[in-house]
């Protein structure tokens, strides 16, 4: 769906379109017609809404008329629950749209106090994962007390089976993976769910799932629990019958999510509390085997193992579940629909295997960590040793190598080279593969240095797919080293309202610290950081921005906290941390920081780069100087930088690094 | 759209305590079923819920020289007993089949009355148009050709897209109502919902254009 077509209908049918200026003004030509109809549309909504002599818009409520609720600008009500109500709200200072949760005042007192709700928010607010809904901020403001989070767009797994009916088993198997590493990033928090159900899980455009509503979680140890359960059709017995919580709870909750998805029907049910409660007792329920007789042995041996009456006899932990469903997902044979939903046409592959080679994979790309990507690549890999002509899977190693070569996990150049294999086999195979020309695109900025050739590819791809953060966040990336700051953060921030989760990668901070505006990127990784206080990668970022706008101290301080949580690890920080050094006159620390690289090299790749930036400190060109020509050879791609940012990097600039970088055309003139 | 209508009940929200036979906390779809099988007090909820806008909605569809000689309330009322009785009888009923049905049905009686009050003597002229007797208030504040190519394009759409639209654009009822109407999970769904189907609309009125 264009976003601008969808920003415009959005607006109409919220009863915004007095907002209607606020649209993005690069709308493209083929959709201005669709675009002039919605608002002939909005002529017939005034027109009803004044017959029906009601305000247009859901709005907000009126005790929240006015728009500002602590920081954040209400947008409108989207939403009520038994709790409270869910407004659309926007962050000021971060431009980002937020969803509000505003609890009923009745229904606090003594079993949930406005401390809890704050307690709670602070406790979620430090889990960051993809596959949890990412808690922001949770505050007691004019008498009311609210909790904020990520906005998701997408559908919830029971609109999913409302519309299309229960899902295969190989999808169900991939959306518990997911689940099952939600369970885990939460529990390993200390924290319960408590309400897990096809209503609180939602399903992204590119099948990321995201466990939601976490309103009625609970630390384990607390000693009296905030609520006694979610949905009693979900609930275990022990929750049911004696108000017990534990991971095995939501473990039970997650079986029978599963065996909803697969069946559209519940394990226990009852019309009432009382029914289903004495269902429990008597342990009135249907198996799954019984329910559906064909599904895999294997996947139904997983749900009622989670299932099992007595909690001792469930898996102890998610991970333990997770494990079990990646060895059934690897047997198991079967179609998955999401592979048609993702690509349909002659993307998609006949070899069962293969397919759940590449489901597997995508479930360790939407990790969107660096462990998960070898594992993804091996996955797809295994996926295209099955089925030579599966396209999907082509454009999974494509983009793997992407990400593996800019990380230098290996050299990029060769990275960089079957990336961009791997990607034109995937369009010979389906022309019409979005994120493909988005992998060609980064090939032709990083390896190429052909930016030209990069923009024209993003631009395909974007075209053909223009919800793809993989393909819009390279493209920010493009625009940013090319100096173009506006369109580079134009294209971030899109990127991260269509996936809030890519905090993670934080590229709109990278693009505002590239842009000089340290303030506003600060304090994004700074958000980061209250999810993930020992990321390395926000600590690198954080201390790059420091560098750039010329506060060595708090640069090195970042770079250290990088050192540490890295365990030493990270080249790139090591090399950095030693060129500060170098600058400040602590050479003998420095050189202890190069034996530390020359040591890491026997036993991985380090990048030419990383080991140039100690000598530029120490003032050694001869060194530096050998080092960037091997640096280029290597198609380094922090070289792509350096027409924007090298002037503000003290020591890169000086004549002979220049000369250099100038005669490989990195400064724009070979 | 009406604030006032939001209430602290979330569609089918199942928390605990909640009597699903509290007949406010049902779902459309469900409260049809019961008026099927003879329960007058689901009838009462249903007609709670819909017959105040839908009897609006109607009286902006009345040509003005017809208001007068057609009980609106009335025509409404018991067209919308009639299609509430029927469609709950439906094999596989769809959740958008009630507000679609209901529309057309609304709409036909509301079309036959107009013509019936033309034909009278000392009405007002016809102007050679059935569908166009003389304008009604929303046709005059829209005017004749966006009009019939809404309508036109809205009748092309599929049940369901045109029960979404006409809960929304036409009843200006809330997402969270419309959640509750066509068995969506959440008023967030409904939105998404309405948008898609919006879109469709827009785009069927652009092919119409170009045709």
């Amino acid at each position: 769906m264009e976003p601008a077509v969808w920003a415009a209908a959005d607006l109409i049918f919220t009863g915004r379109e007095a907002e209607w200026d606020r649209m993005p003004m690069a709308i493209p030509l083929d959709q201005r017609p669709v675009i002039q109809e919605l608002r002939s549309i909005a002529v017939v909504v005034a027109a009803h809404a004044e017959n029906q002599e009601i305000p247009l818009g859901l709005g907000p409520k009126p005790e929240l008329a006015g728009g500002v609720w602590g920081p954040l600008e209400i947008i409108e009500l989207i939403g009520t629950g038994a709790f409270g109500d869910v407004y659309r709200a926007r962050e000021q200072r971060l431009d980002r749209q937020v969803a509000l949760k505003i609890y009923h005042p009745h229904r606090l007192g003594p079993s949930l106090m406005t401390s809890d709700v704050i307690e709670e928010g602070r406790l979620l607010a430090k889990v960051r994962h993809p596959n949890v809904v990412a808690v922001h901020g949770a505050e007691h403001c004019d008498g009311r007390v609210g909790i904020w989070m990520d906005c998701i767009e997408g559908e919830t797994l029971e609109d999913r089976v409302n519309e299309h009916g229960p899902f295969n088993a190989m999808d169900a198997m991939t959306i518990g993976l997911d689940l099952c590493r939600a369970l885990t990033a939460l529990h390993e928090a200390g924290i319960l769910h408590r309400d897990i159900k096809a209503r609180n899980v939602m399903r992204e455009a590119d099948g990321r799932v995201i466990l939601m509503d976490l309103g009625i979680s609970c630390e384990m140890e607390r000693e009296t629990p905030v609520r006694q359960y979610g949905t009693p059709l979900y609930a275990a017995p022990e929750v049911l019958l004696a108000g017990e919580s534990s991971r095995q709870g939501d473990i039970y909750s997650l079986g029978v999510l599963l065996y909803y998805l697969v069946s559209g029907r519940y394990p226990i049910s009852g019309a009432t509390l009382a029914d289903i409660r004495s269902a429990h007792a008597a342990w009135r329920g249907d198996s799954l085997s019984s329910v559906c007789p064909d599904l895999p042995e294997d996947f139904v041996g997983i749900v009622e193992k989670a299932l099992a009456v007595s909690r001792f006899e469930r898996f102890t932990t998610a991970a333990e579940m997770e494990q079990n469903l990646i060895a059934s997902l690897k047997r198991c044979g079967g179609r998955s629909h999401f592979v048609h939903a993702d690509r349909p046409g002659q993307s998609q592959t006949d070899d069962q295997q293969a397919q759940n080679h590449y489901l597997l994979g995508r479930s360790f790309w939407r990790q969107r960590a660096k462990g998960g990507l070898p594992k993804a690549l091996e996955c797809f890999q295994e996926a295209v040793a099955r089925d030579p002509d599966f396209a999907l899977a082509y454009l999974g190693i494509s983009q793997c190598l992407t990400l593996i070569s800019y990380w230098q996990f290996m050299r990029p150049r060769d990275g960089f080279a079957a990336a961009r294999a791997a990607a034109e086999r995937a369009l010979a195979l389906d022309p019409g593969l979005g994120e493909a020309h988005g992998s060609l695109g980064c090939v032709h900025m990083c390896l190429d240095w052909d930016p030209v050739a990069a923009e024209r590819e993003f631009e395909r791809a974007i075209q053909l797919d223009s919800q793809s953060v993989f393909s819009g966040t390279w493209y920010a990336l493009l625009l940013s080293s090319a100096g173009r700051h506006g369109d580079a953060l134009s294209m971030a921030r899109s990127r991260r309202e269509l996936n809030p989760a890519s905090l993670v990668i934080a590229i709109d901070a990278i693009v505002l610290s590239h842009a000089g505006r340290l303030e506003e990127a600060l304090e994004i990784f700074q958000l980061g950081l209250k999810g993930d206080p020992e990321s390395v990668a926000h600590h690198n970022h954080m201390g790059l921005a420091y560098l750039l706008a010329g506060d060595s101290a708090r640069a090195e301080s970042c770079l250290r906290n990088a050192f540490k949580f890295s365990g030493g690890q990270e080249a790139w920080t090591v090399g950095m941390l030693a060129m500060l050094l170098a600058q400040s006159d602590r050479g003998d620390e420095a050189r202890q920081l190069i034996a530390h690289l020359d040591e890491l090299g026997t036993r991985r790749y380090v990048s030419a780069f990383s080991r140039m930036v100690p000598w530029i400190g120490l003032g050694r060109d001869d060194k530096g100087v050998a080092l960037l020509e091997e640096a280029i050879d290597e198609r380094d791609p922090y070289l792509i930088w350096m027409k924007s940012i090298g002037d503000r990097l003290p020591g890169i600039m000086a004549p002979g690094y220049v000369d250099c970088m100038r005669s490989a055309g990195i400064l724009g003139h070979r | 759209m009406n604030d006032s209508s939001e209430s602290d009940r979330s569609p089918r929200e199942s928390t605990p305590g909640n009597s699903p036979f509290d007949w406010t906390n049902l779902t459309t779809c469900h409260l049809l079923d019961r008026v099927q099988s003879g329960d007058e007090r689901a009838l009462e909820e249903i007609v709670a819920r819909y017959l105040p806008r839908l009897k609006r909605w109607a009286s902006g569809r009345l040509p003005r020289g017809a208001r007068d000689v057609v009980d609106t309330d009335d025509l409404v009322q018991d067209s919308f007993i009639k299609v509430a009785r029927s469609v709950g009888g439906i094999r596989d009923r769809k959740p958008g089949t009630f507000p679609a049905y209901l529309r057309e049905t609304v709409l036909n009686r509301l079309r036959d009355e107009a013509r019936r009050a033309s034909r009278r003597p000392g009405a007002m002229p016809l102007d050679g148009t059935e569908l166009h007797p003389c304008p009604s208030p929303l046709e005059e504040t829209i005017g004749h050709e966006l009009s019939d190519r809404y309508e036109s394009a809205f009748l092309s759409l599929s049940d369901d897209d045109r029960a979404i639209l006409f809960l929304r654009i036409e009843m200006g009822m809330s997402f969270t109502e419309i959640a509750d109407a066509l068995d969506r999970p959440s008023a967030d769904a409904a939105r998404m919902a309405v948008n898609r189907a919006g879109i469709r609309l827009a785009r069927e009125m652009s092919d119409a254009r170009q045709r």
